[in-house]
This record gives structure tokens, sequence and C-alpha cells, in this order.
């Protein structure tokens, strides 16, 4: 048994399967409905529709077989999945590769299989659409085909699998939205675009929210800015007018609530476009967020006092002089009272028990020269006061805080000394220390006055300084002990924090305070065996060693952080630790740690988030992991996307973990090296890495990899941003990550499709050279090098004209420009041979192929360059080899056939008669061998291209009685007849008149040859839809089977014998195809053995119906373009009566083709044409230089409509004329048109009569055409006539044409067109020089209607 | 027009030049010089007066368009038509040599009982 391969594509076509989503799924009856149809129709035991997975197939839909899967290993879809074409097996029994495959041994008995394969739009082969029957089976060409139409059925359902999962998935999104406005407390809104964004709808809740109903919103466009507050108003209408460029704006502003109260909003606004792009509406959603308000600032007020008192502490800790460290501490405490002066200061007692106050800091307020002298010489040391006759005297005496808001009459005040500062509010709280009134604190003058509000919120830091107080009673009391250190512990043991002391090196504990001791649940014996991240279980070892390293490197004095202790019987708490580095000695060192339970904090902080649980909620409907921390890192929000993209769940993460968890530490290591090098100091690779530059005021976005809770790996965009409150702090951060995976690989395949268009572009043998539009070059492959035997950072950058030989290098810019300017391409799209020119000024012919390219919106031009110098020589040796030999042969086969023919003629008198039958033999194979040379050189010619085809409009059935004409003699000679039958109506094709004839005379004496004598070779005209048919036709043997296959193969004749009894060189059919096929054709036959056969070609018909009189000239040709053949009859009749010529297009593509052959004055349009709207056909014309001066007159049922519609050049279209015509206006038009035209002169000097009349035909009317075939009538004719345009001919019979440059003595273009060179010094005087062989009459047409226009313009 | 009755045939190949004099003298009665070279033809032109002139066009020494050039530089001889004989036929080639104001190219190999009248016909077109 054979085990089906696995595709190449697998691990995509697996992809590709798994996307459709399709297994496992329940029937449906979408796909039972077509395997039923399928096992009806085969009438097979099963049909299913089978889906190849990695290990097994499963039937997505199955008739007769109740199995739903089975491996893939023995599965017969794992073979019909590797091939596009159908599998099939018409008996497994007789196929080694399945006869013992358990499926035919065993059940369902597999005798006949046949599956096809299934496609996903990619291209993967998914699965199969199969049919099994238990007994053999045939399988015609006709099953295949229906079970693949069958199968391409099942395609379809496929694809609309995934179109039905998208649309499922577009509802559930708008169901997700629908509820969560209906969630939401607060009020939708929709308003217009434009300024102030009037309202246009407000939801009910407005009641609700701002106790206003939607009605004063909505009869008053000014009543929502009215109620904006007044300070606010200004920037809300900042951002109502950036939200027209953002989409996406949220702010917040207070709103004057019907309770008279502002209340905050929160106000988020999106721009909703139409699908045109426009800005369309805008919707928003106005939440109150007072209470959020209040709270954050609350939160942040607390923040800053927490902030304050650990800054106290660290200051006393470090400061070597308190006293500094005070005036730091007094300086915070203003501003978090926003007092104006205040002090901080020892209560003392003296002998006599009366206490007085002596300051630590105290604002510098002195308002006079003693004063000031005071406050310098006392204010290091410390101020006292003994004057308890004052507002602060109260509280020292009473031991009770002292709030005076009007002090000028508060009987406590003992009044002001003059001079002092004006005392508008007072606030004095003293504080203490194991009930001792140790100290006090005096602020004065806060704007509002001071309440008891404020005391509570000062109580954390009125009873650290009485900590600190007495610390520093302690220490002095200590003051003779030597070991400071000894000093501090004992200070800090009685602190309220925990105290950590641990080694440096070792990091082992070595101190720890009694709050430290109890904190952990630990003795003290069991913590000082431990180490700091042995109770963090968030940081190893190494992490807490590179966390410190900044101390240890004395980079940093202090280092702040957050993170989790965990007790000794496991429970986690936040801490917010302080940690410095002390050196005991030299050799010693110590770090000191302050650590707090910040668990209240974390709490209120977790309070907060409910809070803003609306803003969550929007959040979480978005697109984004957005995780936000605080400004350690410890994660405070993880939205829910966060969670079904990483796995975790929120309540894992949020306050428990940093999202380095979520990190590679790789990548975060080589990114603090980055950034360490960017910021110019050093990034430690932990937290700091994603936050750095956003704590600069930066937003830092960067491609991370993000690591799910499962291992998965993929990658994000991570923006990450600082969180700020409103002093501008930073208060955490907001990291928004994106997946882009997708992206990711996007990008790769670019990068891979980039590298290998790279290695070939680098490889190829051909030079590409890209330019930009200003014709620089951009790039240059080593193949354009070594062309131009440049090296490419020499051309880089300059101008691609170096590379050329003048005149095209100062004729190359402008090209270019040209081009940009109107689209009109001379070498773009379009192959030519050019010269090139090397660094060493060398030129060369190369070929080159320039394309168009955008990228990123530039233009850019990719120029393929081919150095042809070799071929041009081998092709000139080779045309000089073809004609020696041609030549050679022919020299000797004179003398034979000259001296066969002279003996058979009796010239050298009379010969036996048997003889003379041998000299009829030898004659006859001299002329067969002419003409095999003759054949053979045509056949070479048309394969490398060089044959001529002269291209023009040509009347079949008129060509094919010229080729009966022509044969005619041949056919009597073998006594048969010849027919012409079928259409014998003028048809048109393209073709080369001469080429056909040659196909003619082969297909006709072949068929004379074949006849027998009397018979009748019929030749026949048809035509069938838009092509043209000749058949000719015998009534010979016809041809035998196995020589159909061989007939247009060079040399082939049926039976040898035949050569020599029919003759022909073998090659006529051969010949005929080729050229058929250059023709655009097609070449066939059909043959009944016994009964003829019939040799048939095929070309395209032209499109014109009422094909004009070729002969008559003089008379105005006009083009009807209109598809309805009764009108343009009608309209072709009432033109003819007027004297002019029609050609009649059915459609556009008509009317183009025959614009390119032909001049036309006038084109009449209908405008509903079956292929083209007259209106887009009329613009199209118009941008095209040949066709954009042709009169156009509309004649249509729409003319009138389309006429408004049409804002077109009213020169271009004459008249718009409304149907039915009305004959007179229609003439009117017409005659507007050829008034005050007068016809170009044009003189052709041309000595062949049959050119002559090629390019009469050719300019038509649209100039004068004059001839001559002498220069003798030329000069004659230039002295009577004055012309436009002068077309000659070189070699004429009384010299070279060139000759009459000299007669000219006016600015009258001059146009060679020969078929020899012209020597270089003539060509300057000449405007165009067109080479008889190689000049299409399109060509020649373009040509002149260039000159002759170019040469009015200048008249 | 004057009947044509003397021929000049400038050929190197002497079988051929025997078959056409065969041809032109035997069948249509013209008066016949025959030269093996341009050279040779250049030295007997004059002498002969010949009516028309035909050239073979490759002949070792000097080929046919450079006879004919020297020719035309005789006056005596310079306005005699002439026409090329030659198995140089491929299309390219013919329109090089018509161009050269010659009457006709009449194609090896030729059919030596027609040849008369072809050239009889070629004198008559002029």
């Amino acid at each position: 048994m054979e085990i089906p391969c696995i595709p190449e594509n697998e691990t995509e076509r697996l992809a590709a399967l798994q996307h459709l989503e399709l297994l496992d799924t329940l029937p449906e009856n979408r796909f039972d409905r077509l395997t039923r149809i399928v096992k009806q129709h085969f009438q097979v035991s099963i049909a299913l529709v089978s889906l190849v997975d990695r290990d097994r197939q499963w039937f997505k839909s199955r008739q007769g077989l109740d199995a739903t899967e089975t491996p893939r290993d023995i599965s017969f879809c794992g073979h019909a999945i590797l091939s596009d074409d159908i599998f099939y097996i018409r008996n497994t029994l007789e196929d080694v590769r399945f006869a013992d495959n358990p499926l035919v041994t065993g059940a369902p008995n597999i005798r006949f299989y046949a599956g096809a394969p299934l496609h996903t739009p990619d291209g993967s082969r998914i699965g199969t659409l199969c049919i099994i029957d238990d007994k053999p089976r045939e399988f015609s060409a006709q099953a295949l085909s229906v079970l693949r139409d069958l199968a391409d059925t099942v395609e379809a359902e496929l694809e609309r699998s995934r179109l039905l999962e998208l649309s499922q998935s577009l509802q559930r999104s708008e169901d997700r939205l629908t509820h969560l406005v209906q969630a939401t407390l607060g009020i939708i809104v929709s308003c217009q675009v434009s300024a102030d964004c009037p309202l246009q709808f407000i939801s009910s809740s407005s009641g609700q929210v701002f106790g206003y109903p939607p009605q004063p919103f909505m009869t008053d466009l000014s009543f929502w800015i009215d109620h904006v507050h007044a300070d606010d108003r200004q920037q809300v209408r900042q951002h109502l007018q950036q939200l027209l460029q953002l989409e996406d704006l949220a702010f917040e502003y207070r709103f004057l609530h019907a309770d008279g109260d502002y209340h905050w909003v929160h106000d988020q606004r999106h721009l909703i476009r139409d699908s045109h792009g426009q800005a369309d509406e805008i919707v928003g959603l106005w939440s109150d967020i007072t209470e959020r308000k209040q709270h954050e600032k609350r939160i942040q007020e607390q923040n800053r006092l927490l902030d304050t008192i650990s800054r106290a502490q660290s200051r006393f800790i470090q400061s070597s002089n308190i006293r500094l460290a005070f005036d730091e501490i007094l300086s915070d405490l203003l501003s978090i009272t926003d007092s104006e002066y205040g002090f901080i200061g020892e209560i003392l007692r003296r002998e006599d028990d009366t206490p007085y106050l002596k300051t630590y800091a105290l604002t510098d307020i002195a308002w006079d020269d003693d004063t000031r002298l005071l406050y310098q010489q006392q204010a290091a040391e410390g101020m006292e006061f003994s004057n308890l006759d004052t507002l602060f005297g109260a509280a020292i005496t009473s031991g009770e805080v002292v709030i005076s808001n009007d002090p000028a009459h508060d009987p406590r005040s003992g009044g002001i000394p003059a001079g002092h500062p004006p005392l508008n509010a007072f606030l004095g709280i003293p504080f203490y220390r194991n009930s001792q009134m140790i100290g006090m604190v005096g602020l004065a003058n806060r704007v509002h006055g001071y309440d008891q509000a404020l005391v509570n919120f000062l109580a954390p830091f009125i009873s650290t300084m009485g900590t600190l107080v007495e610390a520093i009673r302690n220490e002095q009391q200590r003051a003779k002990v030597s070991d400071e250190l000894a000093g501090f512990k004992h200070i800090l043991d009685s602190t309220l924090d925990m105290i950590f002391m641990f080694d440096a090196d070792s990091l082992q504990f070595v101190y720890l305070n009694k709050g430290a001791v109890e904190s952990m649940g630990y003795s003290e014996q069991e913590l000082l065996g431990l180490h700091p991240y042995d109770i963090k279980p968030h940081l190893t070892e190494h992490e807490f060693r590179q966390l410190i390293a900044p101390l240890s490197a004395g980079r940093q004095k202090t280092l702040n952080f957050e993170t989790v202790h965990r007790t000794r019987d496991g429970r986690d708490f936040p801490v917010e630790i302080f940690l410095q580095l002390v050196h005991e000695n030299e050799n010693t060192a110590r770090f000191i740690a302050i650590v707090r339970d910040i668990t209240e904090r974390k709490q209120t902080e977790e309070a907060l988030q409910d809070v803003v649980a609306i803003r969550q909620a929007i959040l979480d409907s978005a697109n984004f992991s957005i995780i936000s921390t605080d400004t350690v890192g410890v994660i405070q929000s993880f939205n829910r996307h966060a969670e079904t993209l990483l796995g975790y769940s929120a309540e894992e993460l949020v306050n428990k973990q940093s999202p380095a968890l979520l990190h590679e530490l790789d990548e975060v290591v080589a990114r603090a090296a980055q950034l360490s090098a960017e910021l110019e100091t050093t990034i430690e690779p932990g937290f700091e890495v994603f936050v750095a530059k956003a704590r600069l005021g930066s937003a830092d976005e960067n491609e991370w990899t993000y690591r799910c809770k499962d291992g998965r790996r993929f990658p994000v965009l991570l923006s990450v941003t600082a969180l700020k409150d409103a002093q501008g702090n930073i208060t955490g951060f907001l990291g928004v990550a994106s997946d882009i995976t997708e992206r990711k690989q996007a990008e790769i395949a670019l990068k891979d499709s980039e590298s290998r268009i790279h290695a070939i572009v680098d490889t190829v043998v051909d030079g590409i050279i890209t330019i930009n539009s200003a014709g620089i070059v951009q790039t240059m492959n080593p193949a354009a090098e070594r062309i131009f035997d440049y090296s490419a950072d020499l051309v880089v950058g300059k101008n691609v004209n170096m590379l050329m030989p003048a005149p095209y290098s100062t004729e190359h810019d402008g090209y270019l420009s040209h081009y940009i300017q109107t689209s009109q391409a001379r070498v773009i799209g379009i192959g030519r041979e050019v010269e090139g020119r090397r660094s060493d000024g060398s030129t060369f012919p190369m070929d080159l192929a320039v394309s168009e390219m955008h990228i990123h919106g530039q233009r850019m031009f990719t120029g393929i360059v081919r150095d042809i110098t070799e071929r041009k020589r081998m092709d000139q040796m080779k045309k000089e080899f073809i004609s020696t030999v041609s030549h050679e042969l022919r020299t000797p086969l004179t003398s034979i056939r000259g001296a066969l023919g002279l003996v058979l003629g009796g010239a050298v008198g009379e010969i036996p008669e048997k003889a003379k039958n041998m000299l009829q033999m030898a004659n006859r194979n001299s002329e067969r061998l002419t003409l095999l040379i003759n054949d053979i050189l045509d056949l070479e010619k048309i394969e490398s291209g060089r044959m001529d085809f002269n291209l023009k409009l040509l009347d079949l059935a008129a060509l094919t009685r010229v080729a009966l004409e022509a044969n005619n003699g041949y056919a009597l000679e073998h006594g048969v007849k010849l027919s012409f039958t079928g259409e014998t109506s003028s048809v048109m094709v393209n073709a080369d008149e001469n080429r056909l004839l040659q196909v003619f005379a082969n297909f006709i004496s072949n068929a004379v040859k074949f006849s027998a004598k009397q018979q009748t070779v019929e030749i026949e005209l048809s035509k069938n839809e838009g092509w043209v048919r000749v058949s000719v036709c015998d009534h010979g043997l016809g041809i035998p089977d196995e020589f159909r296959s061989r007939i247009f193969q060079r040399f082939a004749q049926a039976d040898s014998s035949d050569t020599r009894q029919k003759g022909g060189s073998g090659l006529g059919l051969s010949i005929s195809k080729a050229i058929i096929e250059h023709l655009d054709g097609q070449i066939g036959f059909e043959s009944t053995a016994g009964k003829g056969s019939t040799f048939y070609f095929e070309l395209a018909q032209v499109d014109r119906v009422a094909a004009s009189d070729s002969t008559s000239s003089g008379k105005l040709r006009i083009l009807i373009c209109e598809d309805n053949p009764d009108v343009s009859q009608v309209l072709s009749a009432m033109l003819k009566n007027e004297g002019m010529n029609c050609d009649i297009a059915s459609s556009a593509a008509g009317a183009k083709a025959l614009l390119k052959t032909r001049h036309y004055q006038v084109m009449l349009l209908d405008l509903g044409l079956p292929d083209q709207n007259g209106l887009e056909l009329i613009t199209e014309l118009k941008q095209d230089e040949q066709t954009r001066d042709l009169p156009i007159i509309v004649v249509s049922a729409l003319a009138e409509e389309s006429r408004a519609v049409f804002r077109g050049d009213v020169i271009t279209v004459v008249d718009w004329i409304q149907k039915p015509v009305d004959k007179t206006r229609l003439i009117n038009a017409l005659n507007d048109t050829f008034s005050g035209t007068e016809k170009p002169q044009i003189l052709h000097v041309e000595d062949s009569l049959d050119i002559v009349q090629v390019t009469a035909e050719i300019i038509g009317d649209m100039a004068e055409y004059h001839y001559a075939t002498s220069l003798a009538t030329a000069r004659a004719f230039l002295q009577d006539h004055r012309i436009d345009l002068l077309i000659l001919d070189i070699a004429l019979p009384d010299g070279s044409g060139l000759e009459l440059l000299d007669s000219i003595r006016y600015d009258c273009p001059v146009m060679v067109f020969s078929g020899q060179e012209v020597d270089k010094q003539f060509k300057s005087d000449l405007a165009a020089v067109l080479t008889k062989s190689t000049t299409s009459n399109e060509q020649l047409l373009t040509t002149i209607r260039k000159l002759i226009f170019s040469s009015r313009d200048k008249a | 027009m004057k009947p044509l009755k003397k021929i000049m045939y400038v050929e190197d190949e002497a079988d051929i030049r025997q078959i056409a004099q065969l041809a032109l003298e035997a069948i249509g009665g013209f008066e016949v010089l025959l030269c093996e070279s341009g050279q040779q033809a250049l030295e007997q032109a004059v002498a002969f007066e010949p009516d028309m002139i035909l050239l073979d066009v490759m002949m070792p020494g000097m080929d046919g368009p450079t006879t004919l050039a020297k020719l035309r530089e005789l006056p005596q001889i310079s306005q005699v038509p002439v026409a090329f004989m030659t198995a140089k036929v491929q299309p390219d080639e013919v329109k090089q040599l018509l161009s050269l104001r010659v009457l006709d190219v009449i194609a090896k190999p030729f059919d030596p009982m027609q040849l008369s009248t072809l050239i009889e016909k070629i004198w008559n077109q002029q």
C-alpha cells in the first residue's frame, strides 16, 4: 500500500484549512445537498466532501458512509489533493497502490474512486469532492468534467463559509457595541460636522446625567457650549476643531449641572466617515466623571503627601545637614498646603519649664534690616521664640491645633510686629511623641483659609515629623556614641517603617528593625539568614542585583521602587522601598532599605479602577492589549483583549506582576543597551527599558515579542506613554500593544521576495536601471555596470542621459517630461532598439524596454537593456550567409535549367521521344529545386521575423476572386475546375495582400493536385462571429489518419511517392501556417478519407459595415459610430446623398480601430454604445494626440441631458443632436465643421505607382495629395504650388529625390519614404525618415498627420 | 522607341553565358555580345554600341553595380538601359539593385525559352 505524500505547501495548506473553520462542525444542508446530487448523478454508493487534515480526512458531508473520518495514511483523498487533476482509480484491486488498502480489503470495500480536489481561493487543495463505489467502473471525460463542475460548486460553498463567518463576526461586534451603548451610564450624542458641532441627537439619559432633558440641547444650539465652564470653553472648541483631523478624541471639561454645580464631563468623540472618506457625522459619549475627578484629586493629594513624607524621611536619612533637610521638608509642606510661609520647630523647655519654640526651618519673611540680620545669624542654628502670646503660642500652651482664619480679630493673637508681612490665616499643629509635645508646624496664609480637613489630611505627615524630631533628639542624646550607624539603628528602630540592612556583597540581611521583623512574620534570626530577593516573589537574585547595580556602581545615590513582599506564611503585600548604600568603612558597605507597606495606597488606587469602568469597557472593545502600570512597573490594569491575547487573567497580574513577565529577557537586555546608547545614560535591563523614553516625555513605540501564558510567542507593536496627573507628575505608564503577527509575516514575505528580486536583479544578464521621474538614476545592477562599463556609484544619482549618445542624451529629459505631462510614451511599455554609450564614449546598439512603476507614491521607470552588438553581428552574418547560399545554389541551377529548357524547347534540334521524357523529368525537378530554395528562404524569414508584412484593409472577397483568377491556369492544366461560393459581398480584413495570395496559391494548388480530372475545387467564404473563413475544398482521396498530425510540419508529405507524382517542396502548408498565424488568424483542415479535404484559414473581420468606395476620392469621409444598424444605415444614406463617404462602426472599439487606419473629417457618435459609454469615448479620443482634433457630433436620444452633464471642450463636440435626427441641423453641423478648413497640400515624389496608390488611400481626405514620378515633374509642380509636406523617394528614374531639397525655398517639412538609407549629411534637413519595408501603414499615417499639423501650426 | 537589337551580356559563368547566348540569339534573334567580366565590358561597350546591357551582379574582380557605375561614366554608354540578371534575389537585394536606376532585375534561374520575351517586355515598358 502506498501512503499518500505530503504536499510541499502542507503548512500553508493546513493553515488554509483551519482558516475555513469547518473541521468538526455539524453537517450543513448546503454541502449535503451537493453530495446527494453527486451520489445520485453518478449512481455510486458513496459521495463525500472530504477535508484532508494533518493526520486524518474528515468528512464535512457524506452520503452512504457512516464513518466521520479515516486516517490520512490510508485515505484516497490524500492522493487526490496532490494534483489539480481529478484523481481516479477504475479498479483498486488492479492498482498496487491500493489493492491491499484496508478500505479496499475491508469495508467499505472501495473498488472505484474518483476525487476532485477542492481549492481555497489561494489555491491550496484542502480536500476533495469524491465518489466511491464498491464495483470497478469506467469514468468518461464527460464524467470527469461534471465532477469538476460539482467540485467547483463545493468550492464556492467553502468560500461562502468564510463570508458567513465574516458576516457573523460583524454581527457579533455590532451586538457588542449595542450592548455597550445600552450599558453605558452616559449620554450618547451625535452631531454635525461643522464649527461647534451642533447636536442632531442626544440620548434621553441627559436628564439622568445632567439634569436637563434632551430638548433644550436640541432647540438651542448654543445650550451645550453655554453650559460648559467659561474657563474650559476655549479649550473645548479647540478640541472640536482638532477632531476633524484626529478622528478620535477624548477630553474633559466642567459642565453646569441643573443642580447648579459644575460637574466634570468626560467627552469622547469619534468622527465617522462615509464610504468616500468624507466626514459625515460625529458621535460622542459624555460621562459624568465628577466623582472620579474628586477621587483622583484626593488620591493625588494623598500621593503628594506620601511623597512628601517619603522624601522627608529619605532626606533626613541622607542629609548630613539636618536643617537643610528640614528646609526642604518645609518647602514641600508649604507647597502641598498652598501656604505662603511657615515653620517647623521643636518645642523645648527652659529650666523653669516654660516652653519655647526653636525652629528647624523657617520661611524667610524678614521685613527690615534688623529682622534680616537676625534671620541670617540665627536661622542656621535655629531661631528661638519665647513669646507665647501669639497664635503659635496658643498652640503650644494649649497643646491643641490652632486654626485662625481671621487673625486680626482672634483673641489668641497677640498682634504682629510692625512691618511683619500680613497674616490672613494661620494653622498651628503641635506634634507629639510618646504623649509628649515635642514640636509644631506653623503655616500661614492659605488662600481659602485652613480647616480641620487639612489637619486630618496632614496627620500622617505630622506624625512623621514627630518621629523625625524624636530621632534628632535621640541622636543628640547619643552624640557621644562614635558609631554613627549605631545611632541610626536606634533611630530607625523606632520609626514606623520597616528598615532592612543588608551586606553590599553577599546581600545577606545584617540588621532588621522591629517593624521589619514584625511585618514579615519571620523571627529575627530567620530573617538574618535571608536576602532581600528571598522575600520579594517578583525578583530573582539576578534581577535584584541588576536593580541595585546603579547604587553599587555609585551612579545613583538612592533608589526608590515598588515591589511586593511575601510573608513567612505566603501573604503578599505591596511595598515601597527607598534604598541607599552606606559605606561603613573602607571595606564594608551596606544597603539600608526603608520599606513601607503600601497596601492601603494600593487599595485606594484599585478603587479608582471602578470609577473608570466605563473607560475600561471602551478600552476592552478596542483591538489592542492595554496594560497600565504604576511608576515602578506593577501592573495596574490589564484589559480584556490583553487577557485573550496573552492568556493571563487581569486578576493574576494586576498589582502583582510587572510587564517584564510578558517579555523575552534577551530583547529587554538588547533594548537596554540600545537605549543606553541613545539616551547616553545607563538604562538597566528591567522595567525602565520600557518607560525610559516615555519618562522623558516622548512616546516610545517599539516592536517586541510577547510571551503568552502558555509559552506561545508573537510580535507586537508596543507604544508606551507616561500617565500624568494635573500637575504633570508621572503617575504610571500605559502600554498599548497590537498584535502584528500578520504584518510581520507580510514583512518577512516581502523581505524574502525583495531579496529574491535582488538576487535575480543582480544575476540577470540584462542590465537593469531604474530612474526617477527627473531622469536621475536610482539603481543600476551589475549587468548594467558591465554593459555600460561604468561602476554603479559613478552613475547612481546622475542623469541617465550620460548613458546615451547624442542626440538622445540631450533630448531625453524632454521625452521624460513630455511623457510625465501627457502620458504619451515613446519607449515606455514598448521595446525598442536604441544606442547606448559606454564610459569610454563608444556607442553600441541595445534593446531597451522601459516600464513604469509607482513606489511609495513616486513614479519610477525601470529600463532593461541588452547589448545586442553581437546579435546584430550574428544577424548580419546570417543574412549574408543565406544570401550567399541562395546565390550559390541558384547559379548552377541557372545552367541546368537553362540547358534543359533549351534542349526541351527544341533550340538545339530534335530529340528522341525517350530522351525527351528523361529530360522533362530533369527539368521538372530543377523547377522544384528552385521552388524549394524560395520556400526555405521564406520560412527562414518568417521564423527570424524578417519577413515584411504590409498590413492594410483588404476586401477578402475581392482578393479571393483575384486568387481564383491567378490559379485558374494551373487548375486548367490539371483539368480541375475552381468555383467560388458562399459570401461574395465585401468582407474587410487587415492583412498583407501578397502573403495572403501565397496562402491561396498553396491551398488551391494542393487541392488541384489531389483532385481527379473533371473534379471541382470549391473556394468558400463564410462569416462567423467576427471572423471570416476561407475554405478550399477538394473531393480527392482525403488525408490518411496517420498523417494528419504532421500535416503542417515541414517537408511533410503523406507518401514519399507523392513527392515525385505531385511535386511541391513540402513546405507550403508550413509557410501558410506561419503567415496566417502572423496575421493573428487560424489555419486548419477537415478531411474524410475517400471523400476529400477542406483546408481553411480564418482572419478577424474588421468592423466596417458599409465600406466606402475606396476608389472615390475628394469626398468627405465620415465615421458613424452607432450600434443600431437601422439608424446607422439611415445616417449613412442621408450623408451619401450629400456626397459624403461613410464608414460605420457599431462599437467604440470598432471606431477606435477605424480611426487608426483612416483619417476622418468628422465622427457622428451615439452615446449608448455596447462596449463603452460615449462620453468616455469622447474623453478618451480627446486625450489621444491622433484624434484630439477630430470633430465629433453627438447623435443620441440622450444628447440634451448629456450635454448638461458633460463639461467637455465645446470645440471638440461640434453639436449635440437629439434623435430622431433633424437632417438640416445635422448638415449644418457638418458644414460648420468643414468650413474654414483648407486642406493641407502634399507632394509625394515616387516612381512606383503602387506606393502612390497606397499612400493616397492612407491619406484619404486628410490632405490634398499630389504625386510626381520623376524629379523633373516634381520640380515643375513645386514652381507653381505651395505645399505643406513633401514626401520623397530617393531612387528616382532621373536622380536622387534628395536633390529636391534645394528646390524648396520656404519652411516645409520634408519626409523621406524610401527603401534606401539616407546619408547623414541630409538628416538635419529632414523632418522624418521612414523605410518602406519596415513602415506600417499606421506609422506612415501617424507621421504624415503629425508633420502636416505641425506645419500648419507654424503657419 | 527604336526596336531592341543589340544586347551586351556581362556574365562570368561560361555555362550561363552559353545558355543565354542561345536563348537570346537563337530564340530572340538579337545580336549578342558576351563579356566575361566587367573589365571586358568596359573595353568593348563603346565599340559594340549596345541597345541594352544585361549585367550579372556577383562577378569576381568587378561586380555588377561597379561595372554599371563605370559604364555610366562612358558618355556613349551612360544612357543605355541596363537590367541585372542575378541569383541575388532576396527582396532587399532586389530593392537595392532597383534603386540603381536599372530597368529591372531578372531572377536566375530563368526560363531560357521565355528570356527573350521577358527582355522585350522590359524594353517596351521603358
